[in-house]
């Protein structure tokens, strides 16, 4: 399944990264959605009677790697959403993340409708992967750091996995709103737009990494945080501020250490947020590079080593969505752990 | 087309619109799964755990009292063994002795009649001796008194002639 998802999501990638350099003056909707900068359009457009006689080479140089991954990796504003006056955007990112909600509740809480009816049968194929997920992350992550503290956190900790998981992994998946508009023109249908409208399919799912923005990794971060500093105060009281210094140093010091330790706690965050964030872009940046490998040299040569290098990066980017999300939670629940005992 | 312009990529830029959204869309994830999802699964398996370990500690106990009940078992198993044996000793034991005593009295009895055949034989031969003594005595005087032609049936000669016949049986 997950190598069928790979071919196609390369078979799009081939597609879309195509997109920029085949611009002849002919330009469907979805066209217009992608090189939706319009300066670039323009002058695309401008060129176009010149470019109409132009050899492959010619176009060959209008492929800008840049291009291609703002599109595949760049947030665009689907829908203006005002709260109070305020302007809180609904963006591809945001659409994504709440198909990763939506996929989140369908499948965890029949797993857990099912879990719980029969808790003493022996559990099925799909329950039993939830269950081997939950049972290591109250483990082998919460127990295993916090001990029998863990059992306050677990919900958290499970959200917090679930959530960057399935961020990570929809990211993998090719965005089917693109094959639903690729497939609609294919059988003739256009999709009647305003100018500068996005077709619906796209909207819902343009196959966007959520967890490969620092918006939303920061924003997990810093509910960690809250989490690490608020569970500190509650185990320790107000002594946790002075206890932040690790015990046996001598009182010479905490003048130097108390803020370097206090530092530390905004840095741990921090960290989080930038290596899911490295993470989840690295590895598209890298399969968008191979691709374009193709359409900039247009060499059948680099064909084969293009493909295969991305697709060794793309099953690479299972492993590591999973292992991003397990680190993410492993380090929280480690610092949380931390914050509760003076060491 | 303002709402596409914003299309580029900027690894380290924060936009305020996805941390609002990421704040409400995980707070909602959070709470609807917490509710909906994660207490029960976390309710069945710590049910589940509880089961395990309740039936594992029961098995324990009845293999304990199965073990028990087979030592029991096997110790009674043991002790008729030890009283069969005990038994079959007695019984050989038993038939040893009534068999020695059967052919003691036997070997007695056959002695005992043994010992009176022998006098009854003793006997007879005795009285058989002195039948054929007296039955010779009596021949003897009969042709001595033939001879001499008197009678010499008289008590007197019979006994002298038992007399000599003593002496002879003596010197003998």
């Amino acid at each position: 399944m997950l190598s069928v998802m790979n071919s196609l999501a390369l078979v799009f990638a081939l597609t879309l990264a195509q997109a920029p350099a085949n611009n002849q003056g002919q330009i469907v909707p979805l066209q217009k959605v992608e090189s939706g900068v319009s300066a670039k359009e323009t002058s695309v457009k401008e060129d176009g009677a010149e470019a109409a006689s132009a050899d492959v080479h010619e176009s060959a140089e209008s492929f800008d790697l840049n291009e291609v991954i703002n599109h595949h990796l760049g947030d665009v504003r689907l829908r203006d959403f005002y709260i109070m006056g305020y302007n809180f955007p609904i963006t591809k990112r945001v659409a994504m993340m709440w198909v990763a909600m939506t996929l989140l509740l369908v499948i965890l809480i029949p797993a857990a409708r099912s879990i719980s009816r029969n808790a003493a049968k022996r559990p099925g194929r799909f329950t039993s992967m939830i269950e081997v997920f939950v049972t290591f992350i109250r483990q082998d992550v919460g127990e295993n750091t916090m001990g029998h503290h863990s059992r306050s956190y677990e919900p958290f900790l499970l959200t917090l996995f679930f959530f960057i998981l399935f961020c990570n992994l929809i990211g993998l998946i090719p965005p089917m709103g693109e094959i639903a508009v690729k497939a609609g023109e294919l059988f003739g249908y256009q999709f009647h737009l305003e100018p500068g409208d996005i077709p619906l399919p796209l909207k819902i799912w343009s196959g966007i990494t959520p967890t490969g923005d620092l918006s939303v990794t920061a924003t997990l971060a810093i509910t960690s945080f809250f989490i690490i500093q608020i569970s500190g105060l509650v185990y320790q009281g107000i002594a946790y501020i002075k206890n932040i210094v690790p015990a046996g140093i001598p009182w010479i010091m905490w003048p130097i250490l108390w803020p370097i330790e206090v530092l530390g706690q905004f840095t741990k965050p921090f960290a989080l947020a930038i290596r899911l964030l490295a993470n989840m872009t690295a590895g598209h940046m890298i399969i968008l590079v191979f691709l374009g490998f193709i359409f900039q040299f247009q060499q059948l040569a680099i064909i084969p080593l293009s493909i295969s290098i991305s697709v060794a990066i793309y099953l690479l980017e299972i492993f590591v969505a999973l292992l991003q999300a397990y680190i993410f939670v492993f380090l929280t629940a480690l610092f949380i752990a931390g914050s509760q005992h003076r060491h | 087309m303002p709402l596409l312009a914003e299309g580029s990529f900027n690894l380290l830029s924060v936009d305020p619109g996805l941390v609002f959204w990421t704040v409400v869309t995980f707070t909602l994830v959070l709470l609807v799964l917490w509710r909906y999802a994660w207490k029960p699964i976390i309710e069945a398996l710590d049910a589940r755990n509880d089961k395990i370990e309740g039936d594992l500690k029961k098995s324990e106990d009845l293999r304990k009292e199965a073990e028990d009940l087979l030592k029991s078992y096997s110790d009674k198993i043991d002790s008729a063994k030890h009283e069969v044996n005990g038994m079959l000793e007695k019984a050989r034991k038993d038939a040893e002795d009534l068999r020695n005593k059967i052919l003691q009295t036997a070997q007695e009895d056959a002695t005992i009649v043994k010992d009176r055949s022998k006098n009854d034989i003793e006997q007879a031969k005795v009285k058989a001796i002195r039948e054929i003594q007296e039955l010779s005595v009596d021949i003897s005087l009969k042709l001595l008194g033939n001879v001499l032609n008197q009678d010499v049936n008289d008590e007197e000669h019979r006994k002298i002639v038992l007399r000599e016949l003593e002496k002879l049986k003596s010197s003998n």
